[in-house]
């Protein structure tokens, strides 16, 4: 059963993901900002980890670039409410980057495809 | 005969014709072979008459033929084979008639006989002359021209004068003749001694005795015999009259036949009967009936013999008899020659000793033969002595001041007499010799003031001096001095005669030696100097073709190594550090191995390159880094006194190591690098400073340096040092100018920046006195109202096109002027030069010096733009607002409808089966999606500045990139290929995100290339796409490389962050472009970057 960790500072979006993929078959993990999520990362390992960017503190990019430094093949996919960032080089270095939606028809493809190219 | 072009009759000039007899005069009686001067004769002849041709035919007795023996004008190859008789053809007729014949048509004349060897059909007129001596016919002389032509008296004439020289010049008997009567005048028999003595030539010395002899005693024949002293055989030297005895009769010993006897006797002897003569041994067939002979004596030792000799049947003296007074004047006659024959023997060893000296000066050097030179000069001073029988003597040569002897001899002084001797010419007769350049004989050396260190002399025994100056061309360069003691007789005449002979000879052969030597330095050195002087020009030039420090040091490497140039096998090259703590290897340039050696040697001599050829090859090619290159390169050693490369840097020394091996250790990277005991260190100098050293050996060829070699090296390395210096200096000055042009390039942009500024903030000043009269303005001011200073200036304020909105300008002028006050006027709207304009005014009062108000400056502001950039910034804070406000309704209202969208899809899959509720939430789903949707738009609006996206020269981004990796290329000695294609047409995209993309590319394949390798980069189109190639060298890249390559965060390199081929990607795949890759051990590691030709839309996010 492959792992995902889930790093989201809204309450409702955690719910709404963790109970989607945990649907979808998947150990779903959560975390509310970047430094659990760092925490949770080493600790569970997970295959794959969604990110939102715009978290108080340690804001998605830095927590995407302290993962990588950890462990640059597990593929992150970073969510957002703001197009904005995809400008941004940093953002690049995520597999994927995905502009929220209440439809997680596209995340859960995205999710699948990465997952099975492992 | 005006028809002649030759214009014969014209009378030549009569000193030509004298000057040309008399050089004809001279050949005939010089001492050449006869043939030779018959040649040079016609010769003359021919152009002296201006004849076609000149012949000469002798007259053989023997055979009673007139021979061709030399001739101008025919064919040479008849000469001795065209033979007449006399009167057969016109030529022996004129042999007959013994008269001139001249024939104006020579083929019409009934004698004409045509010779077919001798070509002579061509020619018309003929004209001979008898060769006629004491009525003896000589020969015949002919002269022929082309054209008809007859010859005048006077040409005949001169034919004849010139008749005459060659026939007493080819008579034989008449020289023998006026020989023999000569002598007869001779009337004393001391005057007789004075021919012998100036006859220096033995042989011909004792031909001549023995016919002064014969002479005088009236005989028949006799024979000189000289006492070979070794042998101690008496040696027939010379006859005469008896010519067949040569070969009968034989040489003696000392006591044998009636020579010997005289000879060891040394008593004459008179035998009027030889037969009966117990001692006589010659054979019957010698015919010798009476004989006197009397020995050659010199100071009493005897030097040979005089036998006279009449025969059994001879006509000349009936009686055949000698009596007491033939033997009285034979003895004076053989004391007499036996002085001229020793002088002579004397003379003729001088005269080899002479050559002897001529040919030491000219064959050996300086160096090695100084004590060879002064032994000939020992041995030519003893030859001296001995001619004039003293047992002191001196040469004295000066040197090229005249104020100090350079070579000095003596023989027969002693010891204490040669070291009391000073090295300056006040010596002995000497100066005065040396000064007056005359000969100084002093009978008695006391009586003279002329002579210095008589004490000296005196205490030699020395009585009597002959100096004699020895002169080449009437400059004294020595002095041969002889002394004689006060029992010898003093000089006589003959004795300095002599002496002056000597000495000049001896003058002339030395000097000519000396200029023979000097030239030859001269040449040598002037070779020398052209060669190098050469060789620096080839390599300066070469040198200054470049100032890149790499090409400089390759170009002064190769200059020592190339066969041209110093040819040594190998250079080394070894610059300080900037601390200059260490020495470290820089270049070398060299085979590494025999066997490449051997190929580089061939290869040069078959392609026949010149020193040019090879300094200006292309320097980048493989050669560059050579394997001993990389050798050198790895090499640092300390700079320090304690081994020899360091310390040669330090002392600014070269040193040849060959010597100095033992003294100084060298250090051990050197010495396992050059593997060879024998080579040269050479410092770098430039301005006194040590720059580098080089090292140079023969380690191929093993030729020793010589120090040649070093002092040119020397020489060489001055110039090299001031060429590394000065590219050195450029490297520097270079770096300094990028750096300088970053700071203009800022320095333009901040004065372009204030340009700015000034031009919009535009302030337009003019000075106003209190009549409204404008007394000053600025340029802006002319601009702002559109009239030019000379308008304005005197014109009042009021009459100018300016007109300001809601104020009253001239009150406010007022106001200022009488109050003092500046005023201030914010944003007015005016009218300029019939344009409406929004201008801050401010006045000022204008005061004088003593603070009284004269008027006003006005200030006039043009804020037009001003005012509406702040409405722009004004607009774009609130723009910038929105995009904040954005970010925040995103965050507020995206993120609440991701959770309601999201839930309500929960709750629909949940009461999936329940109509209504599926209709319900559907519903919600639709109105979340619209929200949604909304929202999206609001913010793709409210995003802030897009990347600008633009027409793109991709040849541009790569000639930039490159420019930017440049050093990076050089430092690995990277060569670049660039095939770009000139038509390559623009893409549409982001300029530095694509520089950005190639930049990464670039880099990588700069870091994964060999050290010297090849990096190919090419651009062009395929289809509908334009593209960049980039190639590299670089080791393949494995499998498992390959699948991770473009991901995030992933790199092989130790330092990189792993991010640049990931984004290089994303970016390529935001132009609609992609990137290819190609990686195999052959072809190395190729990246291709596609990217659509046509203007592409960005993809949207």
């Amino acid at each position: 059963m492959k792992k995902i960790l889930i790093v989201e500072d809204e309450e409702n979006q955690r719910l709404l993901y963790k109970t989607e993929l945990e649907e979808e078959g998947y150990i779903v993990y959560v975390a509310e900002n970047g430094v659990e999520g760092l925490k949770k990362f080493e600790l569970e390992r997970p295959d794959l980890v969604t990110i939102d960017i715009k978290m108080p503190d340690m804001d998605g990019m830095e927590l995407l670039q302290r993962m990588r430094e950890i462990d640059k093949d597990i593929p992150i996919i970073m969510l957002t409410a703001y197009g904005e960032y995809s400008q941004n080089f940093t953002t690049w270095a995520a597999d994927k980057y995905i502009v929220k939606s209440s439809d997680l028809t596209k995340v859960k493809q995205e999710i699948r495809n990465l997952l099975e190219k492992e | 005969m005006q028809d002649n072009p030759k214009k014969l009759n014209e009378i030549p000039i009569e000193d030509e014709y004298i000057y040309a007899l008399s050089q004809i005069g001279q050949i005939a009686t010089s001492r050449l072979d006869l043939n030779k001067r018959l040649e040079q004769i016609v010769k003359l002849t021919k152009r002296l008459l201006k004849v076609d041709v000149c012949s000469i035919f002798l007259y053989n007795e023997p055979t009673e033929k007139l021979i061709l023996e030399a001739t101008d004008g025919l064919d040479p190859d008849s000469i001795t084979k065209v033979k007449l008789d006399i009167g057969e053809g016109v030529t022996g007729t004129c042999a007959e008639i013994r008269k001139p014949l001249m024939i104006p048509e020579v083929k019409k004349h009934p004698k004409f006989k045509y010779f077919p060897e001798t070509k002579e059909e061509i020619f018309t007129s003929h004209l001979s002359i008898p060769l006629i001596s004491f009525d003896k016919l000589i020969g015949v002389m002919n002269v022929n021209t082309i054209k008809l032509y007859h010859f005048t008296d006077r040409e005949v004439k001169i034919l004849q004068t010139i008749a005459s020289y060659i026939s007493g010049a080819i008579s034989d008997a008449q020289i023998y003749n006026r020989a023999l009567r000569r002598v007869k005048e001779l009337s004393t028999i001391e005057e007789i001694s004075t021919a012998l003595s100036s006859t220096m030539e033995l042989q011909q010395l004792l031909d001549l005795i023995l016919k002064i002899s014969s002479e005088i005693v009236k005989c028949e024949g006799g024979i000189i015999r000289l006492l070979d002293s070794d042998s101690k055989i008496l040696i027939r030297k010379a006859s005469s009259g008896m010519p067949y005895e040569s070969e009968i009769i034989p040489d003696l010993k000392l006591g044998e036949g009636i020579a010997g006897w005289v000879a060891k006797e040394k008593q004459p002897v008179i035998t009027n009967d030889v037969i009966g003569d117990e001692r006589f041994i010659h054979p019957p067939e010698s015919m010798v009936k009476t004989e006197i002979c009397t020995p050659l004596l010199i100071k009493d030792e005897i030097i040979g013999t005089i036998s006279l000799y009449n025969k059994l049947t001879t006509p000349i003296s009936p009686e055949g008899t000698f009596d007491e007074e033939d033997l009285r004047l034979l003895i004076i006659l053989a004391n007499k020659a036996a002085l001229a024959i020793d002088n002579a023997q004397l003379y003729y060893e001088l005269k080899s000793k002479v050559e002897e000296l001529s040919l030491l000066f000219q064959v050996s050097d300086k160096l090695s033969s100084t004590i060879d030179f002064e032994k000939v000069l020992d041995s030519y001073l003893d030859l001296n002595a001995k001619l004039l029988h003293a047992d002191k003597c001196s040469v004295k040569l000066i040197d090229a001041t005249g104020r100090m002897f350079e070579t000095v001899r003596y023989i027969g002084l002693s010891d204490d007499y040669v070291k009391s001797r000073s090295e300056q010419i006040k010596d002995d007769g000497t100066n005065w010799v040396i000064t007056e350049g005359e000969s100084l004989l002093l009978p008695d050396i006391t009586k003279d003031d002329r002579v210095y260190n008589i004490p000296s002399m005196v205490k030699e025994g020395i009585k009597s001096l002959l100096s004699i100056p020895m002169k080449y061309q009437d400059r004294v360069i020595g002095v041969l001095n002889v002394y004689k003691s006060k029992d010898e007789p003093t000089f006589t005449d003959d004795e300095v005669k002599l002496l002056t002979i000597s000495a000049n000879q001896a003058a002339i052969s030395i000097e000519n030696a000396r200029l023979f030597k000097d030239t030859q330095n001269l040449a040598k050195i002037n070779q020398d100097r052209l060669r190098e002087i050469s060789i620096l020009y080839e390599i300066m030039r070469a040198s200054s073709s470049t100032l890149e420090l790499d090409d400089v040091l390759k170009v002064i490497l190769t200059g020592l190594t190339f066969g041209d140039g110093f040819g040594f096998n190998r250079a080394f090259l070894l610059l300080p550090d900037e601390k200059i703590e260490f020495l470290e290897g820089k270049t070398a340039v060299g085979p590494s191995s025999y066997e490449e050696a051997w190929k580089i040697w061939q290869q040069v001599s078959e392609e026949e390159l010149s020193l040019k050829d090879i300094l200006y090859r292309k320097r980048d090619d493989e050669e560059y880094l050579t394997e001993l290159t990389k050798r050198i390169k790895a090499v640092k050693i300390p700079i320090n006194g304690k081994k020899v490369v360091g310390r040669t840097f330090l002392e600014k020394k070269p040193f040849n190591i060959k010597i100095a091996i033992k003294e100084f250790p060298i250090e051990n990277e050197i010495g396992e690098l050059l593997d060879w005991e024998d080579f040269a260190i050479v410092p770098l100098l430039s301005r006194d400073k040590a720059v580098g050293v080089v090292i140079v050996d023969n380690h191929f060829n093993k030729r020793a340096i010589a120090v040649e070699d070093i002092n040119f090296l020397v020489m060489f390395a001055n110039q090299a040092g001031l060429a590394i210096d000065n590219a050195t200096v450029h490297k520097k000055l270079k770096e300094s100018i990028s750096s300088m042009e970053m700071a203009n390039i800022e320095l333009q942009e901040l004065k372009n920046y204030s340009e700015n500024i000034v031009e919009s903030i535009t302030s337009a000043i003019s000075v106003i006195d209190k009549n409204t009269i404008i007394s000053s303005c600025n340029s802006s001011f002319e601009s702002f109202i559109g009239l030019s200073k000379k308008e304005i200036i005197g014109r009042s304020l009021l009459k100018l096109p300016l007109k300001i909105e809601e104020f009253d300008l001239m009150g406010i002028i007022e106001e200022t002027s009488t109050k003092g006050e500046p005023q201030e006027l914010s944003k007015v709207h005016c009218l300029a030069n019939n344009k409406k304009v929004i201008a801050d005014i401010s006045i000022y009062p204008f005061k004088d010096s003593l603070k009284n108000v004269i008027g006003v400056v006005l200030s006039i502001q043009d804020v037009t733009d001003i005012v509406k950039l702040e409405k722009r910034v004004k607009d774009s804070e609130q723009l910038a607002m929105l995009g904040e406000l954005s970010a925040g309704v995103a965050h507020e209202i995206r993120n609440p409808l991701v959770s309601i969208g999201g839930f309500v899809r929960r709750l629909q899959k949940k009461h999936k089966d329940d109509e209504t509720d599926r209709e319900y939430t559907s519903i919600i789903i639709k109105e979340v999606k619209r929200l949604e949707n909304i929202v999206g738009e609001v913010l793709d609006i409210a995003s802030p500045k897009k990347l600008k996206y633009d027409l793109v020269d991709l040849n541009k981004i790569i000639l930039d990139i490159m420019n930017i990796l440049k050093t990076s290329c050089r430092d690995k000695e990277i060569k670049v290929e660039q095939k770009l294609m000139e038509s390559l047409p623009t893409v549409f995209g982001s300029s530095s995100q694509l520089k950005q993309v190639f930049f990464n590319l670039l880099q990588n394949a700069i870091e994964a290339s060999p050290v010297g390798g090849i990096i190919k980069i090419e651009t062009g189109h395929r289809d509908n796409e334009d593209f960049v190639m980039i190639n590299n060298e670089g080791k393949s890249i494995p499998p498992y490389i390959k699948e991770k390559m473009f991901m995030p965060f992933f790199t092989t390199k130790i330092k990189g962050t792993g991010l640049g081929l990931s984004v290089s990607s994303r970016i390529i795949e935001l132009h609609h472009g992609r990137i290819e890759f190609k990686s195999t051990e052959e072809g190395g590691t190729t990246f291709t970057v596609f990217l659509p030709k046509s203007a592409v839309k960005i993809k949207g996010l």
